[in-house]
């Protein structure tokens, strides 16, 4: 859609510009084609301006992660105790579980969870897991 | 493969992930149908995947762009992950018997 409406107002520029010249070429000066050139020239800047507008809009469409709320700044800093290779992916995981949670009383209780139980009991796995790994 | 105790969350996150076997789970999908606290959900699953018994992978891009959230993480049981479950219930289902028949020898 935004791509025919940009197309379109750059189409009537260009008319517009063409038939100025047309208009300036033949002495029409202030006949019928410049005042419709006019015309589209006005209508290609009211469109630019609402095609503009409605992508600066769409850009500040809200980003499903809740970002700078206490629980996610307490989620970041929880995760620290992760081993590092897991962090990223268990802060996508998690980060993809609180989109999807409705009210921030669920948010809250879910990230309260994670920080408390999970996070301490998933490190001491990830580590002793990581540990057996590694070759005596 | 070192064996798991059949604990009661165990048991729950193994049972919903063994019905049907193939199906995959979202970790709070998981969290509502066992009715565990995320807090025992994950360190749980992490377990069982270093077990081999649950895999995991991320969700395919195209849902999940079309629905603008972050990347789920799918859990599903594998074919070990299914045999251990069944070995474990049969020993758990055969356990009190056993204390029966050693009780009533002694």
């Amino acid at each position: 859609m935004i791509r025919w409406v940009r197309w379109l107002s750059w189409s009537a520029l260009l008319l517009a510009a063409a038939a100025c010249i047309v208009a300036a070429l033949h002495g029409w000066a202030l006949s019928i084609v410049s005042s419709a050139a006019i015309a589209a020239m006005v209508g290609a800047g009211v469109v630019s301006v609402w095609s503009f507008g409605r992508q600066r809009r769409e850009a500040r469409m809200p980003d499903p992660r809740p970002r700078g709320t206490l629980c996610e700044v307490s989620l970041q800093l929880g995760l620290h105790l992760l081993p590092p290779d897991a962090r990223d992916r268990y802060k996508e995981e998690w980060d993809a579980e609180r989109a999807v949670l409705d009210s921030r009383w669920a948010r809250l209780k879910f990230t309260t969870s994670l920080l408390l139980v999970a996070i301490p009991r998933l490190a001491w796995t990830l580590r002793l897991s990581a540990r057996r790994r590694e070759p005596r | 493969m070192p064996i798991l105790r059949l604990t009661d969350p165990t048991s729950r996150v193994l049972n919903e992930l063994a019905s049907p076997p193939g199906r995959e789970w979202y970790g709070l999908e998981l969290c509502k149908a066992t009715k565990l606290s995320s807090g025992s959900l994950y360190p749980l699953l992490a377990r069982l995947e270093r077990e081999g018994w649950v895999s995991s992978r991320w969700e395919d891009p195209a849902r999940q762009e079309a629905e603008h959230r972050p990347r789920r993480r799918y859990y599903s049981l594998t074919a070990d992950g299914l045999v251990g479950f069944h070995s474990l219930l049969a020993r758990r289902a055969a356990a009190p018997a056993r204390l029966g028949t050693s009780g009533a020898s002694a």
